[in-house]
């Protein structure tokens, strides 16, 4: 193996993994959250653990994905997002 | 990563399924005989009497001898609980049709057994130091000699990868149905692509179950952020419904005084005679003394207390009282999905064939990354590649027959002898850790044919090592009737015959393809 391909493989590991655990948890968050003016269907959402399906999906697109920087760029932009999001809408949507 | 997508996911089955492979088989292994937990534990603990069907006093005697007992015994408690004696009804000791087991708020840690039919009070048995069915539950989920809380945790992500595993080997298969009805026997690499898929596709529903609601189970250790974001309103959410329906217990509890036969005739109507084996007795401010009946824990996917699962009646008048449904959908459906896991809703026949998916999703990991070895034989001598084909006889054999030790301990270790029950654990692992060495010292065909060998073996003499150390063996507990207990035994010796068919029919082919190999030379 390319000392390339030895980073590009180690960079979607690495993206399988925390990126993956991040961007996962951060989308729930934000379902959870956004689902907070229904409780009893915010329960429901909660107790399916949708998170696991989140991931699994990331997972398999971050080892198909052709630029996995790219990818990382994506990652990094959608938490941030996701998370902002999650946390605007806590607080009332305001700033 | 790969020129296709189908390429990317085959990458992926491959290189997961390598890393988890081991750890996987040794949770689906453990996790498929916790399905018998209590009763491998009855197994374990020959001590304990038969469990056939006793002659016992009418359901209501029994309560009320039981209500007497709590009364005199715990009558601070907020809450008394009943386990009549019913085969559904999960003991510790196992011992779900020969006893009444009684406990109360007051220590929820502490067990009053029953006889059904004088109504005495069981003296604990003493029964020989082992960990019991349970040890297979502690490994299924938390592994062992690490910490419990980093066991947990390792175990969620092997769960995960491996369900990462399973829907990329679903979508490089794209002919599921064909794949469901292909076995092409005696061609060496694509008979075992052809158990691989088979026992892949007949498992896949159960195996993504398992995976799914096994993650769900201890999902607040995994994954912590949505749900801290979400806590602190959803704690004021309880705190409100809480102060809107006090329902909180009383300390004084009494005996209830209402005719308890009337009350069981009409929840067996509900529930169906004799299926009633779990009853509560408590007292809250809004109804007073009540009497909850109800069909054995667990019984119930939902696990829940709503008029579907129980009938509650006035302890003092007698009088049906209504059920509040104090569980949301969302909790309904969390429990439902542990249940799913545990299968303690599951019958006998269900938890057989739970059993027989268990056994088949095993072959299919064993098989899997038996042919990674396989495809790269030809081409490759490397040493990760040496590693693999050996730990893969270690490690699954191994395994097995180190499952079989831990049964040969408990029979033979003296039954005083100092942290008897840590022993029979180290012992398990112990000849798992020969087994992975034997397979290092050994020529591979003759380390996978030995090994079969030894777990032929291994398994096929437990119960011969039972009938030679008690008197709960195949010739007792066939002829009165424990069959649940015969059918441990039986099950050894199943799987004694297909290790030890499995051992001749390997060495039978590759003593053939040897004389042709030495015929064309």
């Amino acid at each position: 193996m390319k000392t390339n391909e030895k980073i590009n493989l180690f960079l979607r590991v690495l993206a399988a993994t925390f990126g993956m655990y991040f961007l996962s948890s951060v989308i729930t968050a934000f379902v959870l959250v956004s689902l907070e003016i229904n409780p009893e269907i915010q329960e429901i959402v909660e107790a399916f653990k949708i998170e696991f399906l989140i991931g699994i999906a990331l997972i398999l697109w971050v080892f198909y994905t052709k630029n996995i920087v790219r990818a990382w760029f994506w990652i990094i932009f959608m938490t941030g997002k996701f998370f902002a999001l999650s946390f605007w809408i806590q607080k009332g949507g305001v700033l | 990563m790969n020129n296709s997508f189908n390429q990317s996911m085959s990458f992926t089955h491959t290189w997961v399924s390598l890393i988890v492979g081991w750890a996987i088989f040794f949770i689906l292994v453990t996790g498929t005989l916790s399905f018998f937990m209590y009763d491998i534990t009855r197994w374990l603990e020959p001590e304990r009497p038969l469990e056939v069907n006793l002659v016992q006093k009418p359901q209501y005697e029994q309560l009320d001898s039981m209500f007497d007992f709590l009364n005199k015994e715990s009558p601070e408690a907020k809450t008394w609980m009943i386990k009549l004696p019913h085969i559904k009804n999960q003991t510790p000791n196992g011992a779900s049709k020969t006893e009444i087991m009684v406990r109360s708020s007051l220590d929820w840690g502490k067990y009053w057994y029953f006889d059904p039919y004088t109504l005495e009070e069981i003296k604990p048995t003493q029964v020989r130091q082992t960990q019991g069915g349970e040890l297979f539950i502690n490994l299924h989920h938390q592994f062992y000699y690490i910490d419990k809380y980093l066991g947990i945790i390792l175990t969620g992500i092997l769960a995960f990868l491996a369900l990462v595993v399973i829907v990329s080997g679903v979508i490089i298969h794209k002919r599921i149905f064909k794949d469901f009805f292909t076995f092409r026997a005696n061609r060496h690499r694509r008979s075992w692509i052809d158990i691989h898929n088979i026992s892949g596709v007949l498992t896949l529903p159960f195996v993504i179950m398992i995976l799914y609601t096994g993650l769900v189970y201890y999902s607040p250790y995994y994954v912590t952020i949505p749900y801290e974001m979400i806590k602190e309103k959803k704690e004021e959410r309880k705190e409100a419904k809480k102060a809107l329906e006090d329902n909180s217990s009383l300390v004084i509890m009494e005996r209830p005084t209402a005719n308890i036969k009337e009350m069981l005739s009409e929840a067996g109507k509900k529930f169906g005679v004799g299926n009633i084996a779990y009853i509560e007795v408590g007292k809250n401010i809004t109804q007073g003394l009540y009497i909850d009946l109800k069909p054995p824990f667990g019984s119930e996917l939902t696990r829940s207390q709503s008029a579907d699962t129980t009938m509650r009646f006035d302890g003092i008048t007698g009088e049906k009282l209504e059920i509040i449904d104090s569980y949301t959908t969302g909790t309904k459906l969390f429990r439902s999905l542990v249940s799913l896991h545990e299968a303690w809703f599951a019958s006998y026949p269900l938890r057989w064939l739970l059993f027989i998916c268990g056994v088949m999703s095993c072959i299919m990991v064993a098989t899997g990354l038996n042919l990674w070895v396989l495809k790269r034989k030809e081409k490759n001598i490397s040493f990760g590649f040496r590693l693999v084909e050996k730990l893969n006889i270690g490690v699954f054999i191994g395994l097995l027959v180190g499952i079989a030790g831990f049964f040969w301990a408990n029979r033979l270790l003296p039954t005083l002898m100092f942290e008897r029950d840590n022993w029979e654990v180290h012992i398990l692992f112990l000849v798992w850790l020969w087994l992975i060495l034997y397979a290092f010292v050994r020529p591979v065909k003759k380390a996978w044919v030995e090994s079969f060998y030894m777990c032929s073996f291994a398994f096929g003499m437990i119960p011969i090592l039972n009938f030679l150390t008690t008197d709960k063996h195949l010739g007792i507990t066939l002829v009165q009737g424990d069959f649940v207990l015969a059918f441990v035994d039986i099950t050894m010796l199943v799987f004694a015959l297909a290790f030890t068919l499995f051992a001749y029919r390997l060495q039978k082919k590759w003593a053939i393809n040897e004389e042709k190999k030495e015929v064309i030379a």
